[in-house]
């Protein structure tokens, strides 16, 4: 378990290393960069830490910046009823899925908890794929098809994507692949090559901003590939950067694991209920989500704004959330948000305090209470014009 | 005698970015003992290193050790219908699981890959707990049951939380904790117990090939208060937390899912034929059809024990290490774990090799991230083959 060289070098890295857990095609090209921590995430290391998160959110804002999330391991599902089997497993109906065009998706369990919210892209005709936040969705989706009696193989292929996020994006994706790949449309994918490295492109990321998601396919050519997007970027100042934490939570994206867990279904989350889609088809949980739509939810996770310092690092834990100095909810995540100048966050609270103005006070690690009150989601372009643009 | 207390605790922002990943019941505690680096197991943060290899491996051999495995996430199956399922997961014969026993078992896929490899104990006639290695194969029993709607089955996350205490000395701790009576306790057996009032279930397991218990933590609300306990009660057995001894492991021929094997991988690759019992019917467990193809076939690569020459290593590798015939430039095979054993005075380790290199004697050279070295088979265990060690 001996720490990593470089990492042993640096002065903020005391994350092990082991055989354990899988590098990324690009892991030595962001340790070159000068990340200095590094996170697990689906049994992978991501980059947790380049440089000021400030200085990195103006560059998403701003300019364009790269982000190597190859630890969104992808599921792929493959076989002649693989379209029968992907409808199956997520609430939103995908029979208006057509080749070539992703959704977020909620994969949801017999009672309607969320087992993962991936990114799914409908590469081919019958090759689904799912690009997974922090959980092994895999063992699910495997674990239904023992007995779905459908034809279907579920695989993690060697596939890695990278996020070329911000205004400039646009710039560097044309100027590397062309009019059409950078011209896709909000949610569409194209496949492709660069010096012959294959590669499926997607309009989407995990940031609020215009963005791609570029997915290699032959991880020996992770360096290459990560080379050419720098060389076409240099001119907008593109550069390496860790999660954005600050900017994702502005746009209301979530953070499985941290945000929400299998306890939790998509009506209890602001913003979620719509990808519990009316359909026809049957699908793993639509009867307890149909039972909970007509029910009604007891909590709910929504925004919260707290006054004060900005805070320095997102919160490293969850904490208590009190109304009249009744404990009544927990605090998930809490960032500066440099351009709105609030601390912002998210907080599960009882249905009926869930509005948004709701005053709150949130008892702060040091024990000292923060006077907070709830807010709407997303906190800014509730209508994605940003990253659709 | 007292353990020293570091003074510096563990600065959490160098590893830990937002809540996503939790923290273990007896966080507080390891934190005033001094972890020097932690790693993330089943979604929460693992302190794996309190001293050296070589210190933490000799408090193993002679003393006693504490480690705190709550990453071992429990996942229980219940309900009168309990068994039926809790087999279906694994190709290993529970009806010679009695209640009160523990075994080492695998969960397998259909097509016989292990999705996991944990130690199930049988709390009842239809109550199991599979203490997971780092993959959430509570996905996979829950995705499984759908397909059995009218089982009566509760599959849970149980808020329970592992803690190992190995070592020779450990049987003086847990007696001095729970009375004489404990010191029946069999090998894989388990038994409820109180500690100055804390619930807890302790086995007789570990993953060290040592004499050694694991301590079930009941009320998890309770973890520090056990953790300083034990610190206090096992001073005169010169206690000490510590992380995984890689080193004792390898010696004892223990795998690491993730590292050793995965669910590319099937039982018969990587000697645990023995968790295999290819009596069971076909639709008792899902994988036992596949598996009993398999050995009837027989396998086409193996994992074997290895001896890697020249100096030792530093320490654990920290990535596979690409395996290639010692005549020829052929790649063959990747070395999974490896690490320089004191006691033995050379470097062992796990490689997958096909078949036909996989006999004893046979060489291959192996690109290490120390230099190129050349690896030799040798029989697995490297210590200790009959396990008269963590029985005695």
């Amino acid at each position: 378990m001996g720490a990593l060289e470089t990492a042993e070098r640096s002065t903020s890295s005391t994350l092990y290393f082991g055989p354990w857990y899988r590098k990324s095609p690009f892991f030595e090209k962001t340790l070159a960069a000068g990340c200095s921590a590094y996170d697990i995430y689906n049994h992978m290391y991501l980059p947790g830490y380049f440089g000021d998160p400030i200085e990195e959110y103006w560059a998403l804002l701003n300019e364009v910046t790269l982000w190597d999330v190859s630890v969104e391991r992808i599921v792929e599902i493959t076989g002649p009823d693989s379209s029968a089997f992907i409808n199956t497993l997520t609430c939103r109906d995908l029979t208006k899925c057509a080749v070539g065009q992703g959704k977020y998706v909620l994969i949801t369990a017999d009672d309607g908890g969320i087992i993962n919210d991936p990114v799914l892209l409908r590469v081919e005709e019958n090759r689904w794929w799912l690009a997974l936040a922090d959980s092994d969705a895999g063992l699910w989706a495997r674990g239904v098809a023992v007995h779905s009696g459908l034809d279907v193989t579920v695989r993690e292929p060697d596939v890695f994507p990278v996020q070329v996020q911000g205004p400039k994006s646009k710039d560097v994706i044309r100027s590397l692949f062309g009019d059409a790949v950078a011209d896709l449309r909000y949610y569409w994918t194209a496949q492709t090559e660069l010096d012959g490295i294959p590669v499926v492109i997607s309009r989407t990321g995990w940031t609020g901003e215009v963005g791609y998601e570029v997915y290699l396919r032959d991880p020996t050519r992770g360096g290459e590939l990560w080379d050419r997007i720098m060389e076409a970027g240099a001119p907008h100042n593109i550069r390496p950067i860790a999660p954005c934490e600050a900017r994702r939570i502005e746009a209301g994206i979530f953070n499985y694991g941290s945000d929400m867990t299998i306890a939790n279904n998509p009506f209890e989350i602001m913003g979620l209920e719509r990808l519990v889609e009316e359909q026809d088809a049957d699908y793993i949980g639509k009867a307890a989500l149909e039972e909970i739509r007509r029910r009604g939810v007891s909590r709910k996770l929504v925004g919260i704004e707290v006054g004060g310092e900005p805070l320095p690092f997102e919160l490293h834990e969850k904490r208590p959330a009190l109304h009249d100095g009744q404990a009544v909810g927990t605090l998930t995540d809490l960032i500066w948000s440099p351009r709105l100048e609030r601390n912002i966050g998210y907080v599960w609270l009882p249905i009926d305090l869930s509005g948004p103005g709701t005053a709150l006070e949130v008892v702060a690690p040091d024990g000292s209470r923060w006077p907070a009150q709830s807010a709407a989601i997303p906190f800014l372009d509730p209508r994605k014009d940003i990253p659709k643009g | 005698m007292t353990v020293e207390r570091r003074a510096q605790p563990f600065d959490m922002s160098l590893v830990q970015r937002g809540a996503r990943n939790r923290r273990t019941p007896y966080y507080e505690a390891t934190q005033r003992y001094g972890p020097e680096g932690f790693t993330v197991y089943n979604h929460m943060y693992f302190p794996i290193r309190f001293d050296t290899f070589e210190a933490e491996f000799e408090a193993l051999l002679n003393d006693v050790t504490i480690w705190d495995v709550s990453v071992e996430r429990c996942l229980e199956v219940s309900g009168s219908d309990g068994f039926r399922f809790a087999q279906l997961l694994t190709p290993r014969d529970l009806s010679k699981c009695a209640v009160g026993q523990a075994k080492y078992v695998v969960i397998c896929d259909r097509d016989g890959g292990i999705l996991n490899d944990p130690v199930l104990t049988r709390m009842d006639e239809n109550t199991f707990w599979f203490a997971l290695a780092s993959s959430d194969a509570l996905f996979f029993a829950r995705g499984l049951r759908n397909a059995y709607p009218d089982l009566d089955v509760t599959i849970r996350e149980a808020d329970v939380a592992p803690l190992q205490v190995q070592g020779p000395k450990s049987k003086d701790l847990v007696r001095d904790l729970v009375g004489d009576g404990i010191l029946d306790l069999k090998y894989y057996w388990w038994r409820r117990a109180e500690i100055r009032g804390i619930p807890v279930v302790i086995t007789r397991t570990g993953w060290t090939s040592e004499v050694g218990y694991e301590i079930y933590l009941l009320d998890t609300s309770r973890g520090n208060e056990l953790y300083e306990t034990l610190m206090e009660v096992g001073a005169p057995y010169r206690v000490k937390p510590t992380g995984p001894s890689d080193i004792r492991r390898i010696e004892g021929g223990i795998l690491n899912w993730g590292a050793d094997m995965t669910y590319e991988n099937n039982p018969f690759e990587v000697g645990l034929d023995r968790l295999v019992d290819v009596g069971l019917a076909d639709d008792a467990s899902i994988s036992i059809a596949a598996l009993r193809a398999i050995k009837d076939r027989g396998v086409t690569r193996k994992l074997v024990g290895v001896e890697l020459d020249g100096d030792p290593f530093p320490g654990l590798n920290n990535v596979k290490w690409p395996a290639y015939r010692s005549d020829g430039g052929d790649h063959v095979g990747k070395v999974t774990s490896a690490i320089y054993s004191p006691r033995l005075g050379r470097n062992i380790g796990y490689c997958w090799l096909p078949v036909e290199l996989a006999g004893e004697g046979s060489r291959v050279r192996v690109d290490s991230e120390w230099g190129t070295r050349t690896g030799t088979v040798v029989p697995m265990p490297f210590v200790d083959p009959e396990k008269r060690i963590p029985v005695g």
